[in-house]
């Protein structure tokens, strides 16, 4: 029988061990699946809170834009000539009324004989943060403006404690962390040891190590891979409601709203939790089948 | 075969072997005897490496086992055969997988695992058990499919702890006269028993053991208790 024959022949029932001990162990996997799962649900709602918390941050501290909003018997594009002379102005966006109205429709159900109530709208960036306020200034004086759309007494108020709830978020984010590892570490223990006996027996038989623990590790990354599958659909499901959420609270009171946050977001927990998983899982499994093993 | 050369082993402060020699050649079979604590178990145990003597030398087949590196004991423990007193079977392979297990562990092809399973279920008379799981065997049965993956691979010597300590005396005696019919066949046997009833109608070489000490060793014996 040749080397490279063997060592395949060795690792593919190494594989077939693995998903025979799985399927025999009927709902005993079902009790550690759903005991990582709801660790890495948690952890992952609140990366994606931390993750949000830190957009929404982020955009605080470049809060350079504000909205303008002109009468209807004025040519926008002529207004947004205007204001884009004016010093510390940046960048000028007309939105026409009947396109801002279009999308609008797109997101709510409003009666076909419903006036348009939205007016020519032209978005305004600013160069720099302490600009905004004399720019404010300056557009208010222009001819054809009826209204400017910006929260200082929110957005202040925020700004004071963004690096706070930055820190603070951080700091539950690492306990939680923390917290999964010791849960999913102790879950993957707890199963290794109801196998202690079998990893004995085998021992015994004059079974190589690697052999014994191969499967065992093999059934901790699977167990990790289909939690953090499962965890990951709630959080999707989360992720549009608290978007929302967080966008009537707070998006309202900032001209152009919060940014998109968009599905690739879910994508990046998805990895982070099936890593954290994965390690957590394949660790505990390799040290805890060591302790058995006597070596 | 087997060979202890002034063997002591400790734990603690309890002297559980103390300074213990004897040779067994090649095709015996013999009895180790005492009573429980006596040290029977320990004199196994250091055979397959389980433990490691406190001073004294242990061979088996001519190689020091209590000095052999850690990565080859699993390969010592494929060439001896070794049955437990509580069959030490894996609850959820079938009676075929408990036995090829070893094999399927060092990458032999499944025909050659067919075949060497299947001399080992007729040797044992189990042929029918093939895909039954051990919840479903009688202890006797558990036992014997323990002693068919203890033989499977051929090994040269076959060690037995307390092999019949779970059982009633009938099914104690069909195990011991199986561990004499595979004696036969070539393979050293060595079991450790307090059995009393079992070694005396066995007529083989006892060695007894109390306290630690070898007090007999006897060509043709029977079990003297040890007070």
């Amino acid at each position: 029988m040749d080397l490279p024959t063997r060592k395949i022949r060795m690792a593919y029932r190494m594989f077939y061990e693995t998903f025979q001990d799985i399927w025999r162990g009927g709902w005993s996997n079902a009790v550690a699946i759903s005991i990582l799962t709801s660790v890495l649900a948690i952890f992952g709602f609140v990366l994606q809170v931390s993750f949000g918390l830190n957009l929404i941050g982020q955009k605080l501290s470049d809060q350079m834009e504000f909205s303008v909003y002109l009468s209807n018997d004025t040519d926008p594009k002529n207004i947004a000539f205007k204001i884009g002379k004016i010093p510390y102005v940046k960048r000028v966006e007309v939105i026409d009324r009947d396109v801002a109205w279009y999308e609008f429709k797109k997101n709510f159900t409003v009666s076909e004989d419903f006036q348009n109530p939205l007016p020519n709208t032209v978005h305004v960036r600013v160069s720099k943060p302490e600009y905004l306020k004399p720019a404010i200034h300056l557009v208010k004086k222009t001819e054809g403006v009826i209204d400017i759309n910006y929260a200082p007494g929110v957005l202040g108020f925020i700004n004071k404690f963004k690096t706070l709830l930055q820190i603070v978020g951080t700091i539950i984010t690492l306990l939680l962390a923390f917290v999964t590892i010791v849960i999913t570490s102790n879950t993957i223990q707890l199963v290794i040891h109801s196998r202690q006996n079998e990893i004995e027996v085998l021992r015994l038989m004059g079974v190589e190590d690697w052999y014994i623990k191969g499967p065992l590790i093999l059934q901790g990354i699977f167990y990790a891979v289909i939690s953090a599958t499962l965890a990951i659909v709630p959080l999707h499901i989360l992720q549009s409601f608290l978007w929302e959420t967080a966008q009537n609270l707070i998006g309202s009171v900032l001209p152009t709203g919060l940014p998109k946050y968009y599905s690739e977001n879910i994508f990046q927990i998805y990895f982070i939790l099936l890593m954290v998983g994965i390690i957590v899982s394949g660790t505990g499994c390799f040290w805890s089948a060591k302790k058995y093993l006597k070596i | 075969m087997i060979q202890f050369v002034n063997v002591t082993k400790t734990y603690g402060e309890l002297k559980a072997l103390d300074n213990v020699s004897f040779e067994i050649v090649a095709g015996e079979m013999v009895f180790l005897v005492g009573l429980s604590g006596a040290g029977k178990s320990t004199i196994l145990r250091l055979l397959y490496r389980e433990e490691k003597p406190t001073s004294g030398q242990v061979f088996v087949s001519n190689v020091d086992v209590s000095r052999l590196p850690n990565n080859q004991t699993p390969l010592l423990r494929r060439r001896m055969g070794v049955v437990f007193q509580d069959f030490k079977l894996l609850p959820s392979k079938t009676c075929f997988e408990n036995i090829a297990y070893p094999l399927f562990a060092i990458g032999m092809d499944h025909m050659d695992i067919k075949k060497k399973v299947n001399v080992a279920l007729k040797v044992v008379g189990l042929t029918n058990k093939t895909n039954d799981f051990p919840k479903a065997l009688s202890g006797g049965e558990q036992q014997r499919i323990g002693i068919a993956r203890a033989i499977v691979q051929g090994p040269a010597l076959l060690v037995a702890d307390e092999p019949t300590g779970n059982l009633d005396p009938a099914t104690s005696m069909e195990i011991f006269q199986l561990l004499e019919r595979i004696n036969q066949r070539g393979t050293t046997v060595l079991v450790a028993t307090h059995n009393q009833q079992m070694v005396d109608q066995m007529r083989k070489r006892v060695i007894g053991i109390n306290q630690g000490r070898i007090t007999s060793d006897v060509k043709i014996g029977t079990y003297i208790p040890q007070l």
